[in-house]
């Protein structure tokens, strides 16, 4: 084949398409209307995901959600100004040993320092609380200073100096500059421009190994009252600053106060404190947004890899360093929540793409059928198959691929999202399956095509044994689906199962392909019970009902799957809300209530593909009808009649495909409910399946009236056909 | 070497539980560069011996070669070569020989399209096709802007885009008034005799015979008669136009009379024969007659 052979199609293809605008408007709406939805549908759930892994990190407590990089020892102070410099230091070459994707949702390090535990010593000549023990641990935080101020007194300094020690020994005691919260200064009995003396509190783990004579007293001295600056009380809770923490046993109360110690002292406390080593902390605070942009899968990994790194935290309990960090529970809670909604989804979201894609299989079907005269006639041509074939994928690609172009713009201009590679992906499976439906519906007239005037419709068809084998195993398959679904459940390491959760597709199917094979049966039956009437129509209508082409019956099928996938989408939701509305609106994340919506969504839109086939039934069957009805007006078929005869035909088969698509989706509820974790999207709680009534009700009755619509426009244009021309059509 | 070679061709259609005899043995012979018409009623077979010879349509039995190609044994892709080299058809419905959307410049390109021919040259041929229908002028129309007769006249130019050796007209003049016929029927020979493509009209008017050289009746799946039309000097020395009808005999030696014979003789079930030098004559069965005759004098 050269190049002018293979781009031969083009040429023809974009020809019939500016003759045939309508078929080209609807194949482009419906391609452009299926693009958008699958398109926007995983960009709200990535949007969804995202908002709430944001607020489970932004909810979470600091001491969780935060990296911190804390040990034991003692960093020697630096030269100048600023002694503690060399601590914030070291905390930047920390930063820089993490992982990539660490670094990108941490912000810089706030440094902290702080003694062992010391115990409040009662001065001579004054008298111990009774039952009590006072603890001070001093803290330096290099944040210090933009959250707290000095509500009374100074800020410390190193102004202190070295201190007479209170029991006539004869070494001085290094003296700090403290500042306390009023509450602290309280709970442990101390006002401001008090001066304590504290030795190392033996219970400290850092303490114990430290001989006696090496433990040495400190003076500090209460020179400010602090207190959190505005916006700040938070801040000042976390750092323990802001109130002592009281334990009381029987007999003893122990009061556990953070005094705030200056920068600049760090040369004083490094002297102070020695041979006791001090504890170290850097506190990187993870941003919950920078958090959310992240995919939280390599993010979980990497974090993994900061803790092997640096090693499981000691919490200062002894020398080395250790990191700690709940951000990887925080990510592995929300990726466990973000499975069970994603399996949920994907259930839905399976069975909607089996309608849309069967809505335009019904629109590739009509299509072959409007060109099967041009697919005859270019096969008589000499036209191969896969020249004929090529020109109807063609003409599906040529409307497709702007139609899904269209529509992926859309749904990103409309979740406010940069492009992905899923929905992309999607949006590319759909173009290509117009083109490839569209070929595929044109194969049997292409192939038949070369024996014009064949009287097709006349026929029942006959299965052919491939066809057989190939519905066999549908229905196999389903079956051995819903077993393993209720068996397994749908959720798998690291996603779901994409065969267990095309289950509820394969039993539609299964079912919409029982349904058509045995739904002539009653409707002859019908007929027979008819036929003694005067009225011809009843008889004549469900005789040819009974004995219409597969494709005539086609968008029934679609009307089936639809309404059995609303039916589920509600049963679904009602499921969920009911568990949603047990549990606080607080414990509900972004994925929980966007679920929810997403399955109410999906009602909708099952009933708007389920509309469209509704709508497309009578255009699929209209050239045979057309013929009869021209045949039977001339022999003198009232306009009465023709509607009467419209309604035969299509009122019992769309009866019977809702009555079954409600059945099963109600069925189908039962079956893949065990299978999905609808507790995870209701914060854990459990709800027993409970049949929606509501939404199937009024998804049928929209039904109904559409079928009901459809109908009087069906008869009035039947009654309104041209005779003489249908009857030399016929001839033909 | 004849064109086209049909011997005891069958073709059995199963419709439903039904099974057609469409073609029942049917023999023809055709040469090359002829210009025939093949008559016969509806449901006489005509149009299935047009699906066969046109390669739309295998037969279920006996041999049908044309131009050397065996139709009983092409596969899909032979087929294919066969329908874009070998023939070309023309239908009766004008819109289906043409695609209403394609020009009628367009619609002669196509197979040469389909065939991989380049831009320039297909362009020229197209126009030279168009020249030869005499409808050259009318290349940038579409059908719908083309009368009756001239969207056939563009047919006919379709259908000899890929110099095919054989043509396929299915009643082509069916939908044209008389003068439209004419000047159809004028074109077709024009072809015929320029390009030597062999030509055959199928069609159930027992008047196109007069148009054409040859006159092939079929009846039943079979071809029953044939008419040779000549022209030739009559005594006063002007053009005569001889038509003789000629009975078909088969491989076996089966003979089928024309209808009109054997109603004329009240030919039934079985005839008497009597071989002389030069013929065979038939009678009819005289003991039989007379017996007949008997009954209903004694009835009376």
């Amino acid at each position: 084949m050269n190049i002018r052979t293979a781009l031969a199609p083009f040429a023809i293809a974009r020809r019939r398409l500016r003759s045939d605008p309508l078929f080209a408007a609807a194949l482009f709406a419906a391609t452009a209307a299926t693009a958008f939805l699958f398109a926007l549908v995983p960009q709200v759930f990535g949007r969804m995901a995202e908002s709430s892994l944001e607020e489970t990190v932004a909810g979470a407590n600091a001491l969780e959600r935060n990296v911190s990089i804390a040990g034991a020892g003692a960093i020697d102070a630096a030269q100048g100004e600023d002694p503690v410099a060399s601590v914030v230091v070291q905390g930047d070459e920390h930063e820089r040993r993490f992982p990539a994707r660490v670094q990108e949702v941490t912000g810089d390090g706030r440094a902290s320092v702080e003694t062992s535990r010391y115990t409040i010593l009662t001065p001579p000549g004054e008298a111990a609380i009774p039952g009590t023990t006072r603890y001070l641990t001093l803290r330096f935080l290099e944040d210090a200073d933009e959250h707290v101020k000095m509500v009374e007194g100074d800020a410390p300094t190193d102004a202190a100096g070295p201190v007479e020690p209170p029991l006539g020994d004869r070494t001085a005691v290094t003296g700090l500059e403290i500042a306390l919260s009023q509450t602290t200064a309280d709970q442990l009995s101390v006002e401001l421009g008090d001066r304590l003396f504290i030795g190392p509190a033996a219970d400290d783990p850092l303490v114990r190994n430290i001989p006696l004579t090496d433990r040495r007293l400190l003076a500090v001295d209460v020179v400010g009252i602090l207190g959190a600056r505005e916006g700040d009380d938070a801040w000042l809770r976390e750092s323990r600053l802001g109130r002592a923490a009281i334990r009381d046993t029987e007999t003893m109360r122990f009061i556990f106060g953070y005094g705030l110690v200056a920068g600049e002292e760090y040369n004083e406390l490094l002297a102070g404190v020695d041979p006791l080593p001090l504890r170290y902390e850097w506190r990187f605070l993870v941003d919950p947004e920078a958090v959310a942009a992240q995919d939280t899968g390599e993010l979980a990994s990497e974090v993994r890899q900061l803790e092997a790194a640096f090693g499981q935290t000691t919490f200062g309990q002894r020398l080395g360093l250790g990191v700690r960090t709940g951000l990887g529970r925080i990510l592995a809670r929300h990726e466990d929540d973000r499975q069970a909604a994603q399996a949920v989804l994907a259930v839905g979201g399976i069975a909607l793409l089996a309608v849309a894609l069967s809505v335009l299989g019904v629109l590739a079907a009509l299509a072959a059928d409007r060109r099967s005269e041009a697919i005859a006639l270019l096969r008589s041509r000499g036209g191969s198959l896969a020249q004929t074939l090529s020109v109807q994928a063609v003409e599906g690609l040529l409307v497709a691929v702007p139609a899904g172009a269209l529509g992926y713009a859309a749904a990103t201009l409309a979740a406010e999202r940069s492009p992905e590679l899923l929905p992309g992906l999607l949006v590319a499976g759909i173009v290509l399956a117009v083109g490839v439906l569209l070929a595929g519906a044109a194969v049997g007239t292409a192939r038949r095509a070369v024996v014009p005037g064949r009287p097709d419709e006349a026929l029942v068809p006959r299965l052919s044994p491939v066809r057989i084998a190939l519905e066999s195993l549908v229905v196999i398959a389903a079956l051995a689906g819903a077993y393993l679904l209720r068996r397994r459940g749908l959720s798998s390491e690291g996603g779901f199962d994409p065969y267990l959760a095309a289950v509820p597709v394969l039993v539609g199917l299964a079912a919409a392909i029982v349904a058509l094979r045995l739904y002539p049966l009653p409707l002859r039956a019908l007929a027979w019970a008819a036929a003694p009437r005067r009225d011809l129509v009843p008889a004549l209508g469900l005789r040819r009902l009974s004995r219409s082409p597969t494709l005539a019956v086609a968008p029934l099928l679609v009307v089936l799957l639809a309404t059995s996938v609303g039916v589920l989408a509600a049963t679904l939701a009602g499921t969920i809300s009911v568990a949603q509305d047990r549990v606080a609106a607080s414990d509900l994340t972004p994925l929980d209530t966007g679920t929810l919506d997403v399955f109410r969504v999906g009602i909708v839109v099952a009933g708007a593909y389920a509309t469209v086939a509704l709508a497309l039934a009578p255009v699929l069957s209209a050239r045979p009808r057309q013929r009869d009805l021209g045949y039977l007006r001339a022999l003198g078929l009232s306009r009465r009649d023709a509607l009467g005869l419209a309604a035969y035909e299509l009122v019992p088969p769309v009866a019977l495909a809702l009555v079954l698509g409600v059945v099963l989706g109600l069925t189908l509820g039962y079956l893949v409910e065990p299978g999905l974790d609808l507790a995870a999207l209701a914060a854990g709680e459990q709800a027993a399946l409970r049949p929606a009534v509501a939404a199937p009700i009024l998804l049928v009755a929209g039904l109904v009236l559409v079928t009901a619509a459809v109908t009087v426009l069906t008869g009035a244009a039947a009654a309104r056909v041209n005779l003489s021309r249908v009857l030399r059509m016929g001839e033909r | 070497m004849s064109q086209i070679v049909c011997d005891n061709l069958v073709k059995i259609y199963k419709v439903a539980d039904l099974e057609v005899v469409a073609l029942q043995g049917l023999d023809l012979v055709v040469d090359p560069g002829e210009l025939i018409a093949i008559v016969g009623a509806s449901g006489s077979g005509k149009s299935t011996l047009q699906n066969i010879l046109g390669g739309l349509d295998t037969p279920t039995a006996g041999k049908a070669d044309v131009a050397g190609f065996d139709l009983t044994s092409l596969n899909a892709r032979d087929r294919t070569f066969y329908r874009r080299r070998v023939v070309g058809f023309v239908w009766q419905q004008t819109a289906r020989n043409l695609f209403p959307y394609l020009t009628a410049g367009e619609n002669v390109a196509l197979p040469l399209v389909l065939d991989g021919m380049g831009g320039r040259d297909r362009r020229d041929y197209a126009h030279e096709l168009l020249e030869r229908v005499g409808l050259v002028d009318r290349a940038a129309h579409h059908p719908h802007e083309l009368s009756g007769g001239e969207q056939q006249r563009v047919a006919i130019a379709i259908a000899l885009a890929n110099r095919p050796k054989v043509l396929l007209a299915d009643e082509p003049t069916g939908e044209l008034d008389s003068e439209s016929a004419e000047d159809l029927f004028s074109t077709l020979r024009a072809v015929n005799e320029a390009l030597g493509v062999t030509v055959i009209v199928l069609t159930h008017d027992p008047l196109v015979s007069t148009q054409v050289n040859r006159t092939i009746a079929i009846r039943d799946g079979r071809t029953s008669t044939e008419t040779l039309r000549r022209a030739e000097l009559d005594e006063s020395g002007e053009h005569r136009i001889i038509a003789e009808e000629f009975a078909l005999l088969d491989r076996v030696g089966r003979l089928q009379l024309p209808r009109e014979y054997v109603e004329a003789l009240e030919l039934e079930r079985r005839v008497r024969l009597a071989l002389e030098r030069d013929h065979v004559g038939v009678w009819p069965d005289r003991a039989r007659q007379r017996r007949r005759d008997g009954e209903e004098a004694d009835g009376e």
